[in-house]
């Protein structure tokens, strides 16, 4: 897993721990706040099925009145109250619908108006004259909307039971409610019940058994009111219960218990007009106590609702704003750090792949990438110059390949040269001879020639320049030259050592001295003298295989301008040979250090009498190259065998 | 430094200690032996005991330094032995030098 992955990863689970912290919290905001909406609209049904079981009640005594003949009031106006009060109802349902599920509600409240209509029918059909059948009416009225309002009581506490508030003020302000509700209820029973029974005193001992349930049941409904725990209602709503309890337990029981109690003995105490205003004082306070909690918890739900909209609002924002710092997160660590750091890595391997002229991004930047990058641009000039200076090595190389063929081309060239210079081996002039001629490198300090003289006899000559290589050539090339001109042109009387001293006299000084064997043989009588200068001895070597050197030394040539030299005289009988060498051949060292040495060399040619003059040469350059081990020298090598001129045997 | 120096009887004493004095050894022991003989009495005995290899390079870088003594000076070699004494017997080395077996022979001679 790359640093980019590892980042992106690792924010990515951040952002989501975030996003899930706060999208858990607005679910549960959701959550609250449709739960309060729910609550609302259950209360707000609630409220107008009270206020239409209030009305309902209000209309019930005002018919029953009538109906009983206690009251000839207009009925059209409480009737109208009802029906505002059961449309109403109706609307706060179907508001209700968006948040609860009504529709049963609804239709129950829509079966209790079509039921109210048809008892006002009857109510309304019933006979004007006051007699038993108009009481029945009335009682059965009584009855048919008692059960109505208790139908509509209980579609209330359905809904209560339904949608019930966690929060223990609003439960206590709905039980608070329903216990006015109910103690309204009864309260309204027996104002129709008693105002019935002060008009006519003899209804008997059922009806006023009736009254003192009624009174029961409010009683317990106060009481109940009572024993709420109401101390956190406010003191407002204290008052009120208070007021209500009071005026009970002042005016309006004794009120009730002093007419029950008369009615039981058959005598009115009070006039109908008093009672009915006693208990509308009574119901006037538990409605206004009802009305004020309906209030107190519309404007707690209301404050509830508005209370989670606003923190869903404030989750929702929380949560956009968590959405763009990830995504802030996110952008800044792929733009800032893991794209820079994959650029600078691949600047990197092209850097090390040798391209040189990748560009370094983020140079301005004055962070650890911009630090990066500069330490690239270390790294890339290092290796700019390194490779410069490369460069400028491998043109070094190649000028000094170039110049070293050059040299090595002129160095073949001076040895092509050098060696057409060299008489041509075999038999063509006067005396018949081969060579060996090996250069240490390209060119020789040696140098030999076989001329033939105007007196008919040959002369030869081998050379050794002291050192080798270029130097060495070229003054070899030059005696080469000088001395076969000599050779030709010796005055008439010269001996060869005179010869000899006259060149050496005309050395040129600072020139390097050489070894030389300088000889003439007379071609008919095999008879010849040579000149020994610091070289080796040449050797006489008889076709019966003695082999004898010739000359014991003799001062180098060119070393000193004053000095002399001595001529040692040979003779070649028929099939002898003359073997002349450089030191180079008896020099040359093996693996060990070892010198070939004229020992073996005087062993060698015994052993090789037997060979025509090719062979013997090939012979020696073999056993030479055996000798060192390859056919690289430290220093030249030429030998140089001249063979009995007239009577060859074995050439 | 292939070479040491001593001075005996008012001689100067070189003695050689590279085995070998050839091509390319040869300019350095010219060099050096020319730097001690420099402003010297002029009488030198090149000891050559050590040596057992003298090429022709060497036998020039040897003469040169007899060259550099001039008329005045003189040189004498001792303790060429073997190789050494063969290139000096063919080249005829004892009509420019003397040969001696050891440097306190040389030395006497160089006196005598």
């Amino acid at each position: 897993m790359n640093i980019r992955r590892t980042l992106v990863a690792l924010t990515a689970f951040l952002g989501m721990a975030l996003l899930f912290t706060v999208g858990t919290q607005i679910n549960d905001q959701l959550a609250r706040y449709d739960q309060a909406q729910r609550l609302a609209a259950s209360n707000a049904v609630r409220e107008r099925l009270a206020v239409a079981s209030q009305a309902l009640g209000e209309e019930r005594a005002a018919t029953f009145l009538a109906l009983a003949g206690a009251s000839t009031s207009d009925l059209s106006e409480v009737r109208r109250r009802v029906n505002e009060a059961s449309a109403a109802t109706q609307r706060a349902i179907a508001e209700a619908q968006a948040a609860i599920d009504a529709a049963e509600t609804g239709a129950a409240v829509e079966r209790s108006a079509a039921n109210l209509a048809r008892v006002r029918q009857e109510a309304d059909a019933a006979p004007p004259s006051p007699d038993g059948d108009r009481h029945r009416i009335a009682f059965e009225w009584f009855e048919t909307v008692s059960d109505i309002v208790s139908g509509l009581q209980s579609l209330r506490l359905t809904l209560l039971a339904r949608e019930q508030a966690n929060e223990p003020e609003i439960a206590h302000e709905a039980a608070l409610r329903s216990y006015a509700n109910l103690l309204i209820e009864h309260l309204s029973r027996n104002r129709a019940l008693l105002a019935f029974g002060l008009e006519a005193p003899s209804l008997g001992d059922k009806f006023l058994d009736a009254a003192e349930r009624n009174e029961g049941r409010a009683e317990l409904a106060l009481r109940l009111l009572r024993d709420q725990p109401i101390a956190t209602l406010g003191t407002e709503i204290r008052a009120f219960v208070d007021e209500v309890n009071i005026h009970h337990a002042v005016v309006f029981d004794p009120a009730q218990r002093s007419i029950i109690a008369g009615l039981r003995r058959g005598e009115a105490l009070m006039v109908p007009a008093g009672w009915a205003s006693t208990a509308d004082q009574m119901i006037a306070l538990t409605s206004r106590l009802q009305s004020r909690l309906f209030e107190s918890s519309r404007a707690r739900l209301a404050e509830e609702v508005a209370e989670a909209r606003r923190a869903v609002t404030s989750w929702a924002i929380l949560l956009g704003l968590g959405v763009c710092a990830v995504g802030a997160a996110l952008l800044v660590v792929r733009q800032r750090v893991a794209q820079p750091l994959e650029r600078l890595r691949d600047v990197m391997l092209q850097l090390a792949d040798g391209d040189l002229s990748v560009a370094l991004p983020y140079g301005e930047r004055r962070d650890e990438i911009g630090a990066m990058s500069d330490t690239l641009r270390v790294f890339k000039a290092n290796a700019i110059r390194r490779k410069r200076l490369q460069d400028e090595t491998l043109q070094l190389h190649a000028k000094l390949h170039d110049a070293y063929g050059q040299l090595r081309r002129d160095l073949e060239a001076a040895a092509v040269i050098q060696a057409s210079l060299l008489p041509r081996p075999g038999g063509t002039g006067a005396v018949a001879f081969d060579a060996l001629f090996q250069p240490s490198h390209f060119i020789a300090g040696d140098t030999y020639n076989v001329v033939d003289l105007p007196s008919g006899r040959a002369g030869f000559f081998q050379l050794d320049v002291a050192g080798h290589g270029a130097p060495a050539a070229l003054v070899s090339v030059a005696s080469h030259h000088t001395l076969t001109q000599a050779l030709l042109q010796r005055w008439r009387n010269e001996s060869l050592a005179e010869l000899a001293e006259r060149l050496n006299r005309d050395w040129p000084e600072g020139l390097p001295y050489c070894t030389m064997i300088l000889g003439e043989i007379d071609v008919a009588t095999g008879r010849g003298t040579l000149v020994q200068a610091g070289h080796p001895s040449p050797l006489l070597v008889g076709r019966d295989g003695a082999v004898v050197a010739l000359g014991t030394g003799g001062l180098p040539f060119g070393m000193l301008p004053d000095a002399d030299f001595e001529e040692t005289p040979f003779e070649m009988r028929a099939g002898d040979r003359l073997l002349i060498y450089s030191d180079g051949l008896v020099e040359a060292e093996n693996a060990h250090g070892e010198c070939f040495s004229d020992d073996r060399l005087v062993d060698l040619v015994r052993d090789l009498v037997g060979q025509p003059t090719p062979a013997l040469i090939g012979g020696i350059g073999k056993a030479l190259r055996a000798w060192r081990g390859s056919a690289e020298l430290d220093d030249d090598v030429s030998v140089l065998v001249l063979q009995h001129p007239s009577r060859g045997g074995t050439a | 430094m292939m070479l040491s120096e001593e001075t005996r009887d008012g001689v100067l004493i070189l003695r050689c200690h590279e085995p070998r004095i050839d091509a390319s050894h040869a300019p350095a022991f010219r060099e050096e032996v020319i730097r001690r003989i420099e402003g010297g009495p002029g009488l030198v005995v090149l000891d050559l005991s050590e040596v057992t290899f003298v090429d022709s390079s060497g036998l020039g870088a040897i003469v040169s330094c007899l060259k550099r003594l001039g008329p005045r000076g003189n040189m004498a070699i001792a303790g060429a032995r073997g190789a050494v004494m063969r290139l000096f017997t063919l080249t005829r080395m004892d009509k420019i030098f003397s040969l001696h077996d050891t440097a306190e022979a040389a030395v006497a001679r160089l006196n005598g």
